[in-house]
């Protein structure tokens, strides 16, 4: 059913697309670099929570500017849950069939970890559910953003005291259950699969049309409301599910949540183009790479090693000045786009092959 | 004798201290094409957004075939069967015509948010229904090749005939159209009106008109009510409001 209308060539691409990502994830995994492990690893995640913010940003057309809370909120939902996982089964069980000797995971580890981070994720929807009909069900206008900004800084300072759910040091991961990017990569198909079928639906057409006149979408039958908490709801449970991928992964500490991921989150959607998911995963691939690696260079001068963060001001000035959509505005990438730019290769190369001689003439 | 699919009794609304339309009523039959004219600022408009849900009139009731819905939410009262133009045109603007058409289509398709993601045999059917009504209407209104254009790069003319064709796909019994020839040429608003008439025998629905235009709306309407100042000046057919001295009054002016 889920295929049924794809052509075959470009059901046949998807799939070989698939698998070279996740072979590539293996490889990552199983090479020896731990930097290149954690940049890939996060460039898988920030896809994940950009798209879960462009869902908001670019297709809802509402501003949200707090996700890195949600992020939070999955992260301390999936690392409670694992610990108490762990708690009731007991650590010799968890030696003996969730542990591979060389610290990897058996099949009931992958089936563990893959339910402690979709409960977290689901978690965090319902909360979102909650911050949606706060903010959007009575409210209009510009209130979104500033109520998600309230709820995530309430939710960064809580989880910040209580040394339960976190406190100053983050909550100490002894849980880890080998997250990998390859876990990731699975979790990045997922989500867009999940986006994608929800947008082609009526609940995205719905979305479409708030985003595009309010007063027009009511007029045609659509509750307005209901359906921007809907996709807010939808939001959260993607963001969460990015949060819990991050809890099970030793070298990401909670501090690095906050306002400053929000910030992050926000400046990846802008720079890839509001309602472009394509555009989304090329700029967290981007900034996450500009972070992890170039950052670290030994040639890159002192003053961008310590300051990172003033590429993003410039990104921002830069982007608003020549190019206000981002870098792919609302497209998206496609088998037939693709295919048609062999095409016109080909083309090309045929033309300048029949043009040369006349030159020479 | 056919049924009735819209009534309004004596409703009124006060913005402010200004009564933009007072005790207003009308009852109109499935399958009637009623004319609602008046002088800028009469307040035709705000008796549409009584009608449609916008606004909650002050006083007074509204029935869509034989229900009350004065106190129903916009989007519930379309399934009632009351669909709308804009004066000023209200678009989708960045989603391709098929799908401007399709949002309407939302209140005949019931299935689940999983049917959706999975894809299910109800998704398909329900969507290709869905598709395939949107596919006529856009044929009837002479859209058909734009279907996969985006809605902002259609040209002025072809953008209103899109907002009937929207407002057609959730089914109405009562469709509401707020000046659809404004801004159209002499031969378009021709072509426009002959394509009123038309979508009234195919989709079988009543219609209200609005029009600033007085000669225009005479010619296609069964019979029409003149408003002036929020208030009902007359009510009859072409014939009789053209030789009406108030409207004529109201019409050029005191
Ligand atoms: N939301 C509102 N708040 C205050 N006044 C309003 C509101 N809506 C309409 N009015 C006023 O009500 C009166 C009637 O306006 P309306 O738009 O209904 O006129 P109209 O007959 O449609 O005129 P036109 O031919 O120019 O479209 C006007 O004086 C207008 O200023
Ligand atoms: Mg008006």
């Amino acid at each position: 059913m889920l295929f049924k209308r794809m052509n075959k060539r470009n059901l046949v691409s998807t799939l070989v697309a698939i698998v070279a990502l996740l072979a590539g994830c293996i490889f990552v995994q199983n090479g020896e670099s731990l930097l290149w492990t954690k940049i890939i690893s996060k460039i898988l995640i920030f896809s994940i929570a950009a798209l879960a913010l462009n869902v908001v940003c670019g297709c809802l057309g509402e501003f949200a500017l707090g996700h890195g809370g949600f992020l939070l909120l999955g992260y301390t939902a999936a690392v409670l849950i694992a610990t108490f996982t762990k708690n009731m089964i007991g650590a010799d069980f968890y030696k003996e069939f969730v542990y591979t000797t060389r610290g990897g995971l058996q099949p009931l580890g992958y089936l563990i970890l893959t339910s402690d981070v979709l409960i977290a994720a689901v978690i965090t929807g319902l909360f979102g559910f909650v911050v949606g009909i706060i903010a959007l069900g009575r409210l209009k206008g510009d209130y979104l953003a500033i109520v998600t900004l309230g709820v995530s800084l309430i939710f960064v300072n809580i989880t910040k005291n209580i040394p339960a759910l976190g406190g100053a040091q983050g909550i100490n991961i002894n849980i880890n259950l080998g997250g990998s990017p390859l876990i990731y990569g699975i979790m990045l198909v997922v989500s867009i699969f999940l986006i994608l079928t929800f947008m082609k639906s009526r609940f995205g057409r719905a979305t479409l049309a708030c985003r595009d006149d309010n007063i027009a979408a009511e007029a045609c039958g659509v509750a307005v409301n209901k359906s921007k908490v809907l996709t807010f709801t939808f939001s959260a449970l993607i963001a969460g599910l990015a949060g819990a991928l991050y809890a099970h992964f030793n070298a990401f500490k909670p501090i690095e949540f906050g306002q400053d991921l929000s910030i992050e989150l926000l400046i990846i959607v802008v720079l890839g183009g509001l309602g472009s998911l394509t555009g989304s995963i090329i700029s967290a691939g981007i900034i996450v790479f500009y972070n992890l690696w170039f950052c670290t260079r030994s040639w890159v001068p002192e003053f961008f090693a310590s300051n990172p963060k003033i590429i993003y001001g410039i990104i921002l000035v830069v982007i608003m000045l020549f190019r206000s959509s981002g870098i792919l505005g609302t497209a998206e990438f496609s088998w037939d786009w693709f295919y048609g730019l062999f095409k016109k290769l080909k083309n090309k190369l045929i033309k300048n092959k029949k043009e040369t001689p006349k030159e020479v003439e | 004798m056919s049924k009735v699919a819209l009534k309004a009794n004596n409703i009124s609304i006060v913005f402010g201290g200004l009564r933009a339309v007072e005790d207003f009523s009308i009852e109109i039959k499935e399958g009637e094409l009623v004319g609602l004219i008046g002088p800028n600022g009469a307040g035709k408009t705000t008796v549409f957004n009584m009608l449609t849900g916008v606004y909650i009139p002050t006083s007074g009731t509204i029935e869509l075939r034989g229900v009350d819905v004065t106190k129903m939410s916009a989007h519930n009262r379309v399934k009632m069967g009351i669909s709308r133009t804009f004066q000023n045109i209200r678009l989708f603007k960045r989603m391709s015509v098929l799908e401007n058409v399709k949002v309407s289509s939302n209140i005949n398709m019931n299935y689940s948010i999983f049917d959706g993601i999975f894809k299910t045999k109800k998704y398909y059917e329900q969507e290709d229904k869905a598709t395939a009504e949107a596919m006529e209407i856009l044929e009837v209104l002479g859209l058909s090749e734009y279907v996969n254009e985006q809605a902002q790069n259609l040209p002025y003319g072809k953008q209103r005939k899109l907002e009937i064709a929207r407002a057609l796909a959730s089914h109405p019994s009562i469709l509401c159209l707020d000046e659809p020839a404004a801004g159209m040429n002499p031969i378009e608003t021709e072509e426009l009106m002959e394509t009123i008439k038309i979508v009234r025998e195919k989709f079988n629905t009543a219609v209200l008109l609005i029009e600033h235009d007085m000669k225009l709306v005479m010619g296609i309407c069964e019979w029409i009510k003149v408003i002036s100042f929020g208030k009902e000046i007359a009510t009859g057919t072409p014939d009789e409001i053209k030789n009406n001295k108030e409207v004529i009054t109201a019409y050029l002016g005191e």
